[in-house]
């Protein structure tokens, strides 16, 4: 059983997120995803290097991206399979202190 | 004026994408003031064509997620609508009033905006322009408050969106205090603006001579009330159909309409599209076709659904990129458009069609056959494509590539070879760049 859902679950297509990080914020264009895979899609509009993390129910941290570059767009998926409220976070220091975390809820 | 096939082909490409061998053939029946009827009003017959809607990888368009999807969704309207004329005007307005890093949705909502009332007055255009999200971030007139009133939005205003001239730096100060009151939010993820009384100056503000506690919507009256305005729209909408100078006659008759009609886009458009200017030299088109005008019109014309998310990045390196003008004074039209690089990417998107974009057209070169004359290979490739406009020396040239094929002992493969080989050609020659 588990393995079957394990299998649906690397079936299921990821669910796209869009992004956009500037000067000390991030645009979250889907707030609201399934629990699954979700692929986060972000693009720099910012002039500074940006990333994003995250963080979720019981301690859940995801690995942090790549760098995005100012004007470009990095892919990164992540597994969030709990329902809960997760936090986006730029790990750059001091940017997620300038307000440049969002919020991404999975149902 | 005598109504024929060229005639309707020079006004659906400036008009829109181009028409189809069907749309050239019907319109040309019916007369002009029937194909002026269909592009302005619209025929009832739906929104979009049969052409099946945009996927890629099977996949219908996500364009608010997914990067360059937003580009294709555009495009693919461009290629499917009944209504070629609106989205030709969005794609004006859009590059009148450029926006650019502005979160997605609100780039959307600004161009579902922007082709609500692509054909309104400019007074309700302008209007949406001022309530409009993703503009007033851009211009900073979110977060303009009466204690630090910015310039930014006011001065693009009267420079680029409605005179040009005719205004003074009092004016530009003036009337940011009159346009204090937005400020940010967030909402649903994103930035974006609302009204908010105690940031707007309701003081007492002299623009144009005039005085009075303006706001907001007195700017839009004062601004489209300046004796500059009118001259300064019509004329921009004259060059962006037509590439006969704009003389001083039609200049007034133009201003006339606008006027008289309380500033309706149709009416002064409507009248442009009719003007014997626009079809002047339907044997040696001058007018530079845009990127964006250049892919939707090979789409529309070959009855090509989007499948290639290439498509995008093609354009891109063409120079234009929708959604993203590089100023607020938009893009360099004209010769612009022909670089080294841009010239490329038509070879490249040529070639792309030919081998993987269109199936019509890989289903159409299987016709060719090794028996066929040179003439005959040149007309099917010319049917193929929509039968576009090409200069006498183009055709010598492809009937000399046919022919340098024939003495060559032709088979079957080679002659469908031979068919996509000249349906890319035409699409990438020189003479695909003007309209």
């Amino acid at each position: 059983m588990i393995a079957t859902a394990l299998a649906m679950m690397a079936m299921a297509p990821a669910t796209t997120v869009g992004m956009s990080a500037r000067e000390y914020r991030y645009g979250v264009y889907r707030p609201v995803v399934r629990a699954g895979t979700v692929t986060l899609v972000l693009h720099n509009f910012g002039e500074d290097d940006h990333d994003v993390q995250v963080r979720g129910p019981r301690g859940y941290r995801s690995a942090v991206s790549p760098d995005v570059d100012p004007d470009e767009t990095i892919r990164f998926t992540v597994h969030l399979r709990r329902p809960g409220r997760y936090l986006l976070v730029c790990t750059k220091p001091g940017h997620a202190a300038k307000g440049m975390t969002a919020r991404l809820k999975v149902r | 004026m005598a109504w024929t096939e060229q005639h309707v082909r020079r006004l659906f490409w400036r008009a829109g994408f181009g028409a189809t061998p069907q749309e050239a053939r019907h319109y040309a029946r019916m007369g002009q003031a029937a194909a002026l009827r269909f592009l302005l009003d619209g025929d009832g017959q739906g929104e979009f064509s049969d052409i099946p809607p945009a996927r890629i990888h099977g996949q219908p368009l996500d364009p608010v997620n997914e990067p360059g999807h937003e580009v294709l969704w555009w495009l693919d309207r461009m290629v499917r609508s009944r209504r070629p004329l609106v989205e030709k005007m969005t794609l004006f307005w859009h590059d009148h009033f450029a926006t650019a890093n502005q979160d997605t949705p609100l780039m959307l909502a600004q161009n579902q905006m922007f082709r609500e009332r692509a054909l309104d007055t400019f007074l309700r255009l302008l209007e949406g322009v001022m309530h409009d999200p993703a503009i007033q971030l851009y211009l900073s007139l979110a977060g303009s408050r009466k204690t630090a009133p910015n310039e930014n939005f006011a001065r693009e205003l009267m420079e680029l969106f409605t005179l040009g001239s005719g205004y003074d730096e009092t004016d530009v100060r003036e009337m940011s205090r009159a346009l204090t009151g937005w400020r940010k939010r967030r909402a649903n993820g994103i930035t974006t603006t609302y009204w908010d009384p105690n940031a707007h100056d309701d003081g007492v503000k002299t623009i144009f001579g005039q005085t009075g506690p303006y706001g907001p919507d007195d700017v839009i009256v004062l601004v489209t009330q300046h004796p500059a305005h009118a001259p300064f729209i019509v004329g921009k909408l004259w060059s962006f159909f037509v590439t006969e100078p704009l003389d001083p006659a039609t200049q007034a008759a133009l201003v006339a309409t606008y006027r008289a009609s309380g500033s309706s886009i149709k009416a002064v458009v409507g009248q442009i599209l009719a003007h014997p200017a626009l079809y002047a030299r339907l044997h040696s088109p001058d007018m530079i076709k845009a990127p964006v005008v250049h892919v939707a019109g090979v789409l529309r014309t070959t009855q090509t659904p989007i499948t290639l998310r290439r498509y995008s990045p093609l354009m891109t390196a063409m120079g234009q990129r929708l959604f993203r003008p590089p100023s607020v004074a938009g893009w360099d039209w004209g010769t612009a458009w022909l670089s080294t690089n841009a010239m490329q990417a038509r070879v490249e998107l040529a070639g792309a069609l030919v081998s993987v974009g269109s199936k019509t057209l890989r289903v159409r070169s299987k016709r060719a056959a090794a028996d066929w004359t040179p003439r005959e290979h040149v007309d099917a490739a010319l049917e193929t494509m929509g039968r576009p406009w090409i200069a006498h020396d183009t055709r010598a040239a492809l009937l000399g590539v046919a022919r340098d094929f024939h003495g060559s002992g032709p088979t079957a493969e080679s002659a469908q070879a031979l068919q996509r080989l000249l349906c890319q050609l035409v699409v990438s020659g020189p003479d695909a760049v003007v309209h």
